[in-house]
């Protein structure tokens, strides 16, 4: 069949058409290599290079060597590399770098936009606990801090969630967790209760994500504690 | 005693709860409802309640907020110029546009050649961030819920900073391109190209006006028009938008925004369309075999070239006959079979519509980064040798 030879044009057409068309490209590229080891497919293969280099070359021509397109195509890449959003697998990313790197003026380009950078790409990003009553914050935990306790919590309602706004829990804590005399109406309290208010069993437990995290509550004389502390692994 | 709550209709209520539903997902789930079910409600939370964006010494940041930070670096340095306010707004607009811009499903598309390109679909930006996140769910990188969330903010953060600086590229491109023009005057046909930011009529009644006795059989007279422009307008990259046949479409659609301007030549769908309006649109400097098709008939066999491509049925000589072209001529214009041998040495000719399909998919970004990054099929560095980073800057101002 002739068009063996010219088997990777519907399936480049195929992936423009795709929702996700970085993806489909990918996967595209992927399919045309493949089906070019076939030996049918060879020089359809081969036309494919071709084709390739046409692109190039017409991109070349575009505007008197300015190579716009291209140009573009290569910022496109070191902008994924210097955010550390590149998609595609090791091999290309260090390909590509090693390219790169070997000419003088890309790689000072490369390092430049990485250092412009600096500020923005994210480093690994803290994550914490906060307590929330009528949407003010009572006080937070840094998740690499847990187990960690807030103090003076009265009762009320109270929202708990992640630094990045993701709620966690919602509802009431009452004054029975909170308060000595109504939690342990028959029992005194004992001296120094409110610092070692951790140390005693809790009045409540709240399980937070599916018991990956969980709260004590624990009572005081006049407010109570929130200890946060690690439940079962994911 | 009636509460708030007590006030509400049915829907009303319902639209709360699933409002505070939503507000419980994880950032993935989030994405995951807007990637699905284009839900409004989601990308709303994900855009206005979760702060997932961390810079040094200040509190978690919205996206919106990351970007209002990015856009304060472009415009705090100390010679701000005007393009440089207008480069910082662009950038934002296009970078906000790229994680908020949801299609309405129920709004036609203006323009029937451009598929993808009726605007910025905020869901193809959401999807890289969920390969990314399920990659490493996948490979077991990721063992608790808060460290996913801690995983999710690093990863979205790093892509809206990544898009961010594309989108400035590509702001800088809109802002610097020339387009060309083709004025008729005098009974000659001069190409001109002209700055991005005038559109087409008013470059047509401002060539009326400044430029006077045209002289027809000067050869030198297309410079000193296109001087005059220079001059006079300004002049920037020279990418012509007809080239690749996206003019046409957008000069159909006046209302565009510089976002959906920009869009319709990221996402351009429709291949064969877009290589038809290209050929139908240079026929008269086609081979005579094929300028004799007339417009109409060609556009049909590009379409039904790639018809019959897709479906494994393309014989070009059966074209040649149904078309009335020597098999020859339908060859040159779209052969399969583009190696042969010229006294005892192998050459290669790319027919026409297939060079035209390169040309055409030369300006699709996620082409060439396959391109650039497909190992064997090129030499990169020979590449990157080609194009000096430095050259594009000199126009930057």
């Amino acid at each position: 069949m002739s068009d063996k030879n010219l088997y990777f044009i519907p399936i480049i057409a195929q992936a423009l058409e795709s929702d996700d068309p970085r993806r489909a490209m990918a996967e595209a590229f992927q399919k045309i290599r493949s089906i070019g080891e076939q030996p049918d497919y060879e020089e359809g293969f081969r036309q494919f290079k071709e084709f390739i280099k046409s692109a190039l070359k017409v991109s070349a021509e575009d505007s008197e060597g300015e190579i716009p397109w291209l140009r573009e195509a290569v910022y496109r890449l070191i902008h994924s590399l210097a955010t550390d959003a590149f998609e595609g697998d090791e091999g290309q990313q260090d390909s590509f770098i090693r390219a790169l790197i070997n000419i003088s003026e890309w790689n000072a380009e490369y390092e430049r936009i990485k250092e412009e950078g600096e500020d923005f790409v994210a480093p690994e990003i803290p994550i914490e606990l906060e307590v929330l009553k009528k949407e003010r914050i009572m006080g937070s935990v840094p998740i690499s801090s847990v187990p960690g306790f807030i103090s003076h919590i009265s009762p009320g309602s109270y929202t708990i969630r992640f630094s990045n706004g993701r709620v966690l829990w919602e509802g009431e804590i009452r004054k029975e967790d909170l308060i000595w005399a109504f939690a342990y109406p028959e029992k005194d309290l004992p001296m120094a209760a409110e610092t070692e208010a951790v140390r005693r069993e809790p009045t409540r437990s709240i399980s937070l994500l599916d018991g990956e995290l969980m709260i004590r509550i624990f009572a005081g004389l006049e407010a109570g504690v929130l200890r946060f502390e690690h439940g079962k692994t994911i | 005693m009636y509460g708030k709550g007590d006030s509400l209709t049915r829907e009303e209520k319902s639209a709360l709860m699933e409002r505070k539903s939503l507000t419980r997902l994880p950032t993935v789930e989030l994405v995951r409802c807007i990637i699905d079910h284009s839900d409004r409600v989601a990308l709303n939370i994900l855009l206005e309640t979760r702060r997932l964006f961390h810079l040094k010494d200040k509190p978690p940041l919205s996206l919106p907020g990351f970007l209002m930070e990015l856009r304060a670096r472009l415009t705090s340095m100390k010679e701000c110029h005007i393009h440089d306010l207008e480069m910082a707004d662009c950038a934002y607009d296009l970078t906000l546009a790229k994680y908020s811009n949801l299609p309405n499903p129920t709004k036609r598309k203006s323009n029937h050649h451009s598929v993808k390109g009726a605007g910025i679909d905020c869901r193809n930006y959401y999807r890289a961030f969920l390969r990314s996140m399920q990659w490493m769910i996948d490979e077991g990188k990721i063992s608790s819920q808060s460290q996913e969330e801690s995983k999710a903010s690093g990863t979205l953060q790093n892509m809206v900073y990544m898009n961010y600086l594309r989108s400035r590229q590509e702001c800088l491109r809109k802002t610097k391109l020339s387009i060309r023009y083709a004025w008729q005057v005098e009974g000659m046909t001069y190409y001109l190209w002209y700055p991005s930011w005038i559109t087409s009529k008013e470059f047509r009644e401002w060539l009326e006006e400044n430029v006077r006795d045209v002289s027809p059989g000067d050869p030198e007279e297309r410079k000193r028009i296109q001087s005059l422009i220079d001059a006079n307008l300004g002049r920037g990259y020279d990418i012509s938008f007809d080239k690749v046949d996206f003019d046409k479409n957008l000069s159909r659609d006046k209302n565009l925004s510089s976002v959906e301007f920009y869009e319709r030549f990221i996402f351009t769908g429709r291949l064969a369309d877009n290589v038809a309006q290209k050929k139908v649109g240079e026929i008269d400097s086609l081979r005579p075999a094929i300028k004799k098709l007339g417009a109409k008939k060609l556009e049909r066999l590009i379409l039904q070239i790639f018809s019959a491509l897709a479906g494994g049925e393309y014989q070009t000589s059966r074209f040649a006959e149904q078309y009335g072209i020597s098999k020859a001529s339908m060859s040159r214009f779209a052969g399969s079979k583009w190696r042969e041998k010229i006294r005892g040495s192998e050459a290669v000719s790319v027919p026409d519509l297939w060079k035209n399909t390169a040309h055409i998919l030369s300006g699709n970004p996620d082409f060439m980064e396959m391109v650039l990054t497909s190992g064997t099929l090129i030499q990169v560095e020979e590449v990157l040798r080609l194009i000096n980073p430095n050259q594009g800057k000199k126009n930057e101002r």
